[in-house]
């Protein structure tokens, strides 16, 4: 290979217990197995001239004996009535991901700036026992980074990150009315056949650095999620199950500080 | 005074601590609560109302099912699909199932037809006189609203879905009923709303922007009842749920008890064209499958 192209790659096996409350009798599937995997790489790193870095990989995994949280039907036949209950239920499930990530790096030596981006093509799907073919809760399809900073001189310098990825999947529910009561109640969809929107945040900083005899200072102002878009990590349903509302989203958080190292 | 000043700072906190979680979880303060009353006016599609002919169903015989969808103009419906969970066709002990998690039990369900729009006809599947009707007293359940009622009745009660796909959306609703082996003695009931006439008073055509008068009549004792309101657009003064405004015994000229609903609709000014109004009997009482429907249009002019 040329001296500035470096060819990297790496397969390995991997083994871990579930977490213990899910395996644990009473409280999880105590049926489950270890979960294992075998994860392979490859990729490539180079230095290009004016300052450019670029280091690009191509993925893959086959996972087994994943934990999936699932939702159970529990039936209680005493006889006389049969009743039922949803119950969390802990399922053991092969997986596949694979996957295309690039980043790149751009630090030119002559320019008061540098930035990187990073881009990440994915898919993490699952097979259940039964065939079924979903998502993974973590299955990000595009996932895009981008961070820049410039040196204003005087030892300041002003910097963001934008940060995009696809949404998360999510199981749907679809409303069922029931007539008589007058109300609603609902019945699942697909595991994870749904996703959140996309999500979107947008960090900003500015900050002084400066030193005074043994201490080194540094003033800084942070604005995290600058356009306060929502990005929810927490929904739930309206009323009728017609609509997805976030109930917890970060709002725009900005932070003055003052850290003085010595 | 150097307590109170303590305090009054940890108020200051406490007022801050809660802007900053008003700012996290702003959704759930700024959601309000919507309820059925207030959503008359169709915008999506819903089933708001199913029954069949009878009410209860009786293995091997022919029954009829209609459910009212109400959607906004233009949409397609596709087809309907019928379901019951927990009728095995071996199931010999009387099984009562409340609630509708059983139908995410594939091998428990059982569909009872898929067909292109309903009312549709069709024959319950057979399955064996229901086991354990003697021990009525120990379950505490007396009023099904069935006249002549002297025993508990020998079923099981099983949960129907009724699904329709509109413009390729799947649309849902449910109900409970008795599900016999045998064809009961004891199912000698009145005049069912189902049974029971029914009419629509509404004018024919309005002007946008005019409030009108709805009413609508049951020909049964229906004082009971929850009259619902669905419109194609406008405001009903009196909600989208009423109740009996008004009962008249039999008389010599009609040999039936009337029960009437009333509401009031006031037209969009900006609204042209046919205006839909749905009003929709719930009986309170007995079977769940025993509803009844009426729609009527207005022609509504600038």
């Amino acid at each position: 290979m040329p001296s500035d192209i470096l060819l990297k790659g790496a397969v390995g096996r991997y083994t871990q217990l579930p977490p213990l409350e899910r395996y644990a009798q009473g409280i999880g599937n105590p049926d489950l197995e270890i979960m294992k995997a075998w994860q392979t790489s490859l990729g490539l790193e180079t230095n290009l001239t004016g300052g450019l870095h670029i280091d690009s990989s191509i993925f893959g995994g086959w996972m087994q004996d994943l934990v999936v949280r699932d939702l159970e039907v529990d039936t209680y036949n005493d006889g006389d009535t049969v009743t039922t209950e949803l119950q969390p239920y802990y399922l053991g499930v092969q997986g596949l991901a694979y996957g295309w990530e690039g980043l790149f790096r751009y630090r030119p030596s002559d320019q008061p700036w540098w930035g990187w981006i990073s881009i990440t093509l994915a898919k993490a799907l699952r097979l259940d026992e039964d065939g079924r073919l979903f998502p993974s809760d973590y299955d990000m399809p595009i996932s895009f980074t981008a961070v820049g900073a410039y040196d204003l001189g005087k030892d300041w310098e002003v910097s963001a990150r934008v940060q995009t990825t696809s949404g998360q999947p999510f199981t749907p529910f679809y409303g069922v009315y029931v007539p008589r009561e007058q109300y609603f109640t609902a019945t699942r969809g697909d595991l994870n056949s749904e996703r959140y929107p996309a999500f979107f945040r947008l960090d900003v900083r500015a900050q002084k650095v400066w030193s005074r005899k043994w201490v080194d200072w540094m003033l800084y102002l942070d604005v995290y999620n600058a356009t306060s878009r929502a990005n929810p990590f927490i929904a739930t349903y309206n009323y009728d199950y017609s609509e997805l509302v976030d109930i917890a989203s970060l709002p725009i958080i900005p932070t003055l500080g003052l850290e003085a190292t010595y | 005074m150097q307590h109170s000043l303590r305090s009054s700072t940890n108020h200051l906190w406490l007022l801050g601590l809660s802007i900053a979680l008003t700012g996290c979880f702003r959704g759930l303060f700024s959601e309000a609560p919507r309820y059925l009353a207030t959503e008359y006016v169709v915008d999506k599609p819903r089933i708001v109302a199913v029954r069949s002919n009878p009410a209860e169903m009786v293995s091997g015989t022919p029954a009829q099912f209609d459910a009212l969808l109400i959607a906004p103009k233009g949409s397609t419906v596709e087809g309907w699909t019928v379901s019951v969970c927990g009728l095995n066709p071996d199931l010999g002990t009387r099984t009562f199932i409340w609630d509708l998690l059983c139908f995410e039990k594939n091998e428990a369900v059982t569909r009872l037809f898929t067909a292109s729009s309903l009312p549709y006809s069709f024959a319950v599947p057979v399955f064996p006189e229901v086991d354990g009707c003697g021990d009525y007293e120990d379950t505490g359940m007396v009023d099904t609203g069935w006249e002549n009622l002297e025993t508990y009745p020998c079923a099981h009660y099983l949960p129907l879905m009724f699904e329709a796909t509109v413009d390729g959306q799947p649309v849902y609703a449910a109900g409970f009923t008795e599900w016999y082996g045998e064809i009961p003695s004891h199912l000698e009931r009145g005049v069912s709303y189902s049974d029971a006439g029914i009419e629509l008073i509404l004018p024919t055509t309005a002007t946008s922007g005019e409030q009108v008068d709805l009413a609508v009549t049951l020909a049964t004792d229906a004082t009971n009842a929850t009259f619902h309101w669905y419109i194609d657009a406008g405001t009903l003064k009196e909600t989208g749920i009423t109740q009996a405004h008004s009962y008249t015994d039999p008389t010599d000229d009609f040999a039936l008890p009337r029960t009437t609903s009333t509401n009031r609709l006031l037209i969009p000014k900006d609204y042209e064209g046919t205006l839909r109004v749905w009003a929709v009997v719930h009986e309170p009482w007995g079977s769940d499958l025993d509803m009844t429907w009426i729609q009527g249009e207005i022609e509504v002019n600038p």
